[in-house]
C-alpha cells in the first residue's frame, strides 16, 4: 500500500475533482495534511456548508442561498428584461461588464445531440412560462458562440417570437486587442455582419 | 515526435481544464484522431471558432503518446449553413456522433471522410427531408465499416421481400420474412413501403436522399430502422437518437409547415 488508508481515500475524493489527477490529488492531500487543523477543518466545513445551504433559485436556477437569488430579490433590477446563460458561472461574466441591469435565466447547458442533451433536459419550459407570467419584454439569449449555444440560440428564438417578446442573441466578432490577420473566417465574417456605423 | 499534416473535420469537443480542449476528428489520412486544442476557449486563441464541430480543416498535428497537439488550423469549409439552422444541426450532429463511434482510435476506413464531407456538403444546401438524408447516412455508413444490411430478401429462408410486412433483425444483419419470424427473438416490424424506402436510400447516391420526400409515418418508421440497425452495428447506444426522435414527433405534432424549429439564418433574433 502506497498511502496510509485515511491518506489514500483523500487522495482517491480529490481526484474526482474536475481537472484534478493523480498527482495534484497527492500534492494537495499531502498539502492538506501539513496546514494547520483549524484551515483544514475550516475548509471542510466550507464545502458541507455551501452543499446544505446552497440550492437552485426557483425563478432564475442560479445558485441561490435562500427560495430566491440575490438577483431575483434585487427591487431595483429591471425584470422586464432577461438574459438566458448556459449556466451559473456565465451570470458572474456578464455582472463583471456592469452593463446589464436585468434579471437572468439559466438553462442548464446548451442542446447538444451528440451528448444525447436535447431541449427536455434544459430548463426552456421554465423559461417560457416565466416569459408568459412575468411580462418580460425582451429576452437576451447570452449562450456561449460554440455551435451548440448557437443552435440553443436558435431553437429559443423560434419559440419566443410567437410570444411576442423581442428575442435578441448577444454580439459576436472580433475581441478588444485581437489582430485582424489572425482572425478566423467565421468570427471574421459575423463581425462584417454586425458591424456597426461610426 | 512527428508534426503531420491533414484534412480533418471536426466531431466533438470536450472542455478540458480551464481553457483547453480535446477535439475528435476525423482525418482524411489517418483516421479518428483526438487532440488537445491549448487554450482554445480564451477569445484571444488563434484557433478561434476554427475547432468547432463540422468545420473541415487543414490541421497541423503534434503527435503525441495518448492526444495528439493541435498546432496550426485552416478552414476549408466551414459548414456554415448547418451550424446555422437549428434541424440541420441536430441531424448533422448524428452523423457527427455515428463517424465518432464507428472507429476506434487511428483506424481508418477509406471513404468515411468522404461521405462525411460529401453529405455535409448537401445538407448545407436544399434538403427536402433532412431525416431520410440522416438514414440513408446512418444506413451507408453501417454498409462502409463492413455491415451493408440485407434488405432485398429473408436472411433465414433467403425468400425475396415482396408486399408483404417484415421484419428487422439488426443482430442478424437484415430482414427476416413473417415465415421466419419466429425464429429470431426480436425484430423490429417494417412496413414493405419503409422496406423500399430503405432499400433505395442505400442503393441511390447521397444528392437522391436529400430530394425525397414522404410521409411523416414512413419517414419516422425508416429513421428508426436505421437507428436500430446502426447501434446493434456499432454495440453502442447513440445518445443522438432520442433527440432527434424527439425532434420529429414535436414536428409531427405541429403538423405541415409549422414546424417549432423553422430555420433562423440572422443573427438579429426578433
Amino acid at each position: 500500500m502506497l498511502y496510509t488508508p485515511a491518506v489514500a481515500r483523500l487522495v482517491e475524493e480529490l481526484s474526482k475533482l474536475p481537472g484534478v489527477g493523480p498527482k495534484t490529488a497527492q500534492r494537495l492531500a499531502f498539502h492538506l495534511l501539513k496546514v494547520p487543523e483549524e484551515e483544514a477543518r475550516s475548509l471542510a466545513e466550507a464545502i458541507l456548508d455551501a452543499r446544505e445551504k446552497v440550492a437552485y433559485c426557483r425563478r432564475c436556477f442560479n445558485f441561490a442561498q435562500e427560495e430566491l437569488c440575490e438577483f431575483c430579490r434585487d427591487g431595483r433590477r429591471d425584470p422586464s428584461l432577461v438574459c438566458v446563460v448556459e449556466r451559473p458561472q456565465d451570470i458572474v461574466a456578464v455582472e463583471k461588464t456592469g452593463e446589464f441591469r436585468g434579471l437572468y435565466h439559466v438553462l442548464g447547458g446548451a442542446i447538444s445531440p451528440i451528448d444525447g442533451i436535447g431541449p427536455e433536459e434544459l430548463r426552456i419550459r421554465e423559461l417560457l412560462e416565466r416569459v408568459r407570467r412575468e411580462g418580460i419584454r425582451e429576452v437576451i439569449v447570452a449562450t456561449n458562440p460554440r455551435v451548440e449555444g448557437e443552435a440553443t440560440a436558435m431553437y429559443l428564438a423560434n419559440l419566443l417570437k410567437p410570444l411576442g417578446v423581442r428575442t435578441t442573441r448577444i454580439a459576436s466578432g472580433l475581441p478588444v486587442g485581437g489582430d485582424l490577420e489572425y482572425a478566423d473566417e467565421v468570427t471574421l465574417g459575423r463581425a462584417l455582419r454586425g458591424r456597426l456605423e461610426i | 515526435m512527428v508534426v503531420y499534416k491533414d484534412e480533418a473535420i471536426i466531431l466533438h469537443a470536450h472542455d478540458l481544464g480551464e481553457a483547453d480542449r480535446i477535439v475528435s476528428m476525423i482525418t482524411a489520412g489517418r483516421g479518428l484522431r483526438r487532440a488537445v486544442a491549448k487554450g482554445v476557449k480564451r477569445t484571444s486563441s488563434r484557433f478561434g471558432a476554427r475547432l468547432e464541430p463540422f468545420t473541415h480543416l487543414r490541421v497541423v498535428l503534434h503527435e503525441g503518446r495518448n492526444l495528439d497537439t493541435v498546432t496550426q488550423a485552416e478552414i476549408v469549409r466551414s459548414h456554415a449553413a448547418v451550424r446555422e439552422d437549428f434541424e440541420k444541426f441536430l441531424f448533422g450532429e448524428a452523423m457527427l456522433e455515428l463517424i465518432e463511434k464507428s472507429l476506434q482510435e487511428n483506424q481508418t476506413i477509406p471513404r468515411l471522410f468522404e461521405i462525411l464531407e460529401v453529405t455535409l456538403g448537401i445538407l448545407e444546401g436544399e434538403v427536402r427531408e433532412p431525416a431520410l438524408l440522416l438514414s440513408a447516412f446512418l444506413l451507408k455508413t453501417c454498409a462502409l465499416v463492413g455491415y451493408r444490411p440485407r434488405l432485398e430478401d429473408c436472411i433465414l429462408c433467403g425468400r425475396e421481400m415482396g408486399a408483404e410486412r417484415c421484419f428487422l433483425d439488426p443482430g442478424g444483419g437484415g430482414v427476416v420474412c413473417s415465415a421466419c419470424k419466429g425464429q429470431v427473438p426480436t425484430g423490429m416490424p417494417l412496413n414493405p413501403e419503409a422496406l423500399r424506402l430503405m432499400r433505395s436510400l442505400l442503393g441511390e447516391k447521397m444528392a437522391g436522399a436529400a430530394r425525397r420526400e414522404e410521409e411523416n409515418r414512413l419517414v419516422n418508421e425508416v429513421i428508426r430502422a436505421s437507428f436500430l440497425f446502426a447501434e446493434s452495428v456499432l454495440e453502442r447506444r447513440l445518445k443522438s437518437r432520442s433527440v432527434v426522435l424527439g425532434h420529429l414527433e414535436r414536428k409531427g405534432e405541429a403538423g405541415p409547415g409549422e414546424s417549432p424549429h423553422a430555420t433562423t439564418n440572422t443573427r438579429e433574433l426578433d
